[in-house]
């Protein structure tokens, strides 16, 4: 069994107000892709933040996060620097404000290569070229030299993309990197995330609210809930017999677009406020099969499912 | 049956861009008409120039027996008062400065509905019916979540009991386990009140799973209408077929089943023009030059199932 | 919308200077300010006994007990002087800023909701206000028309409503847009309702900051006005109180210190008030 590329454990983020994420444990193997669903403030988005320790200043970590073997949480700021882009690369959802308007892609790409070692300038422009053709970008040369503005939103997610990979990381996080785009164009994404696993091995870890996006890409899913994992399998098994009802519920609540569906089943109330302490598992408030014990303790994820009742879905 | 809503040849123009372009539909009373597309499509000005919250450039849209195009000042308040609207977004449609209650009591007391203690019981009646408790009156919307937010939008929109509700991407800003709570609700609220729905969405499956009726837009035009499960089992325009093998689905073996058909790369037809059809820039079927000569109109390929191509 | 902390610190600031505009102390000290003018020129008869028209024998006496910021050239006390001269002041700015605050909403708001035509129209008209030497012009028509209170206050208000108008104009074209303005007129409101009841109700907040610099500016144009001897000498105002002093800047240093400290305390209190209020939630939460 060879090494994770990303070991999380135990991982806590607060605020002054309030806890985000608390007891988040996983692996990441290497050409491994894995999803981690979630609604807003699942802390989907938080924990992947904190691997390369993208977060707000006011928020404190605990735990642990390993990548290829060392501690991220201990990193000096200039390895944090050089560890970003070069190993670890992040895509975010809105690819305009990813790139600086004034600057022409292809400048932007090469930037991201020279920083981390790379000067001679037609080497550059040549692999800038060859990596805008790598995410179907057509005619490379000329749309190098382009500004963001005169991409389409699609070209630009790929551009971006680009961007991410140009140094060859071990890993690579995307956060929600289709949610703003045309269904059309997530389409390509999705298919150029899959191309640039198998060809590089490079492994994925895709953050999304989207179940369908998960089950078209990862072979691994994780699903958050109120900053805690509550379910982590195989994605064929976990969407097929999910064993937690909340995932259960989820998936309930999502109309089909293969086959017609009955009335959904809505999950009843809303997510916890998480400036509010709430005793138990904290799904039990909209969950159908609690217990006395659900309100009380908190349940351990034990076996890929935090639950205490694990009903027979 | 006659139609509630009739829109024919309706075309809204911005500057030099065409949003809407000769569109063309009718809505049955008690039917839900589902109207996808994609961003920019045109959906969201062609479902409010339907409701004349936007004046069109031309063509028209007869609401309950209503020309729309021509209506004015308080014709147009005439209208409203059957023909409402359910916005996208639950942050940006509730004026911050106004309770619920006023909120709810606005529509009552402009259309001259209601006052005094009839209106505040219309007021509770609706509030309820829509999901929330009579103490949420009193309260500003910043008290409220996302979702909460948008039930107080569709109760403002029922106030007036209307016959007709445009609902412009109700759920699309709302997480999964809310949206099913809206989705549920906005049926609920059908049967119980009568309602027709033109409702507006890019997302394919919520779109089968609410709508009687099918109409697909593509950069201005509808492509192609049908009943639900025709069109998503049969669809026959090449832009409705590509939307369809692009959405995965959230179960492992259909979705590599899916993935088999996708034939990947994107067509670019540099012979396409802006006489042809819209989509034969992208469309994999085109011939040309008939589809760059001229724009394919919206004709019937089999009852109750219309296609705007040449080839289908 | 950025916060206080985020902005960016102007280069010819310093630091320590900054962050004192910005933390609500300066809102404190502001208020306190304010207060203090506020309230000792509407306690002035409980403050001090004597009467700010009433002439004596004992002229340009040095402040002292009897006489706390000295008399003047009449003999008449410096301190009541000060005291009842606010009053002036602080009538014409409070007034003057009220009929230019609500002229400059109307026209904002009207220019932002209509766009097109309508606010093509009342953009060029106030810019045509905007680039007129507001002094020089307040100087020529109180002199043709004449000085006293009224048209101080109707000179000065009708000049300077501007600001506001563009300030309210801005805001009024990103509102217009939000959905519930739509909502509103699918409920039936006419534009007169939806602007009243909709759209006013969220541009108020920003009217606080331009309101409490509309006085301080208003004061000042007011004492510049006097200062030039337009003033209304039926109430003399700081202004006047300074006109008349620096007569005798070098006999009596008194006469022009006293309103001019006045004067400052006003300008600089309503200034911090108006950029704290400006940078507090009030305004900054007020989006949604």
């Amino acid at each position: 069994m060879s090494e994770p590329v990303l070991s999380i454990r135990d991982l806590h983020v607060s605020f002054p107000t309030a806890t985000v994420v608390q007891g988040v444990s996983f692996d990441v193997m290497p050409g491994e892709i894995v999803g981690v669903v979630g609604e807003s403030g699942s802390g989907k988005s938080m924990t992947a933040r904190s691997v390369l320790r993208l977060l707000p200043k006011s928020a404190r970590l605990g735990g642990s996060i390993r990548f290829r073997g060392q501690e991220v949480l201990d990193m000096s700021p200039a390895d944090i620097r050089a560890m970003r882009g070069a190993l670890v690369s992040m895509v975010f959802q809105d690819p305009m404000t990813s790139f600086n308007p004034v600057l022409r892609i292809g400048d932007q790409i090469a930037e991201a290569m020279t920083l981390h070692g790379q000067k001679d300038r037609k080497t550059l422009s040549d692999r800038v070229a060859s990596l805008l053709a790598s995410v179907g970008i057509g005619n490379p040369k000329a749309r190098a030299r382009a500004y963001p503005h005169e991409f389409s939103g699609g070209m630009r997610q790929r551009a971006l993309t680009a961007m991410a990979v140009a140094n060859g990381p071990a890993l690579l996080i995307a956060d929600e990197p289709t949610t703003a785009l045309d269904v059309t164009v997530q389409d390509q994404i999705l298919q150029l995330m899959r191309d640039l696993n198998a060809t590089s091995g490079t492994a994925i870890l895709l953050i999304t609210h989207n179940i369908a996006v998960v089950a078209s890409l990862c072979r691994r899913l994780i699903v958050m809930y109120a900053g805690r994992v509550v379910e982590d399998g195989p994605t064929d098994e976990v969407l097929t017999a999910p064993r937690h009802p909340y995932t259960w519920s989820l998936l309930q609540s999502v109309p089909r677009l293969d086959r017609a569906t009955g009335r959904l089943v809505a999950i009843k109330g809303q997510p916890p406020d998480p400036a509010e302490p709430l005793a138990g598992c904290k799904f039990h408030p909209r969950c159908p099969w609690v217990e006395e014990r659900c309100t009380r303790d908190e349940p351990p994820l034990e076996d890929g499912v935090r639950c205490w009742v694990r009903p027979a879905l | 049956m006659t139609p509630l809503v009739r829109v024919t040849q309706l075309t809204k123009q911005f500057a030099k861009t065409r949003a809407v372009d000769g569109v063309s539909f009718d809505i049955a009373p008690g039917e839900t008409l589902g109207l996808v597309g994609e961003s920019g499509s045109g959906k969201s000005t062609l479902g409010r120039a339907v409701v004349g919250l936007l004046p069109a450039t031309s063509g028209e849209s007869i609401v309950d027996g209503q020309n729309v195009g021509t209506l004015r000042g308080s014709a147009r308040k005439a209208l409203w008062r059957h023909a409402q609207m359910v916005f996208q977004d639950p942050y940006s449609s509730l004026n911050p400065k106004m309770t619920v209650r006023d909120a709810l009591a606005e529509p009552l007391r402009n259309f001259g509905i209601a006052r005094g203690a009839e209106a505040d019981k219309l007021i509770r009646e609706t509030i309820e019916a829509c999901g929330l408790p009579a103490s949420a009156l009193p309260r500003y919307p910043r008290e409220f979540s996302g979702g909460q937010r948008q039930r107080i939008g569709i109760a403002r929109a029922l106030i007036v009991r209307p016959n007709f509700i445009v609902a412009d991407e109700p759920v699309s800003a709302l997480d999964v386990s809310i949206q099913a709570q809206i989705i549920n609700l906005l049926q609920d609220l059908k049967s119980e009140f009568g309602l027709t729905y033109l409702f507006i969405a890019h997302d394919l499956a919520v779109i089968r799973h609410v709508s009687d009726r099918v109409a697909v837009m593509y950069r201005g035009k509808l492509v192609e209408t049908a009943p639900a499960a025709t069109l998503y089992a049969t669809p026959r325009h090449p832009y409705t077929q590509l939307l369809l093998r692009s959405v995965p689905v959230p179960d492992p073996k259909a979705e590599i089943e899916r993935r088999r058909n996708v034939t990947g790369a994107e067509v670019t037809n540099a012979e396409a023009t802006d006489n042809g059809c819209p989509f034969a820039a992208r469309c994999p079927m085109a011939k040309f030059p008939t589809c760059s000569d001229k724009a394919p109109e919206l004709s019937a390929k089999a009852s109750d199932h219309l296609v705007a191509c040449h080839f289908a | 919308m950025k916060t206080a902390a985020t902005l960016p610190t102007p280069w010819f600031a310093p630091a320590w200077l900054v962050r004192f505009l910005r933390s609500p102390i300066s809102t404190v000290v502001g208020s306190l300010l304010v207060l203090v003018v506020v309230a000792g020129v509407i306690l002035a008869p409980l403050i001090t006994h004597a009467d700010p028209m009433a002439l004596s024998s004992d002229t340009l006496l040095e402040p002292a007990w009897a006489h706390p910021m000295g008399t003047d050239d009449l003999g008449r006390d410096e301190l009541a002087r000060v005291l009842y001269g606010g009053r002036a002041s602080l009538v014409i700015g409070l007034f003057s800023a009220l009929l230019s605050v609500i002229l400059g909403m109307t026209i904002g708001m009207v220019a932002g909701f209509f766009g097109g035509a309508i606010d093509e129209t009342l953009m060029r008209i106030t810019e045509a206000f905007q680039i007129l030497p507001k002094l020089l012009v307040a100087v020529v028509v109180v002199s043709l028309i004449g000085s006293g209170l009224t048209n101080e206050v109707l000179v000065i208000g009708l000049l300077s409503w501007p600001a506001t108008a563009r300030v309210i104009r801005g805001r009024v074209q990103v509102i217009r847009h939000e959905e519930f303005i739509a909502a509103a007129e699918m409920s039936g409101a006419s534009w007169l309702r939806v602007l009243v009841r909709h759209v006013a109700p969220n541009v108020v907040s920003f009217l606080l900051v331009s309101a409490s610099l509309q006085v301080a500016s208003a004061i000042m144009s007011e004492s510049f006005l006097s200062f030039l001897g337009l003033g209304d000498p039926a109430h003399p105002s700081w202004g006047l109180l300074l006109q008349q002093g620096q007569l005798f800047l070098s006999d009596a240093w008194w006469l022009t210190t006293f309103p001019g400290i006045a004067l400052a305390m006003t300008i600089l209190g309503l200034n911090l008030l108006g950029d704290g209020v400006s940078g507090s939630r009030i305004v900054a939460g007020s989006r949604r």
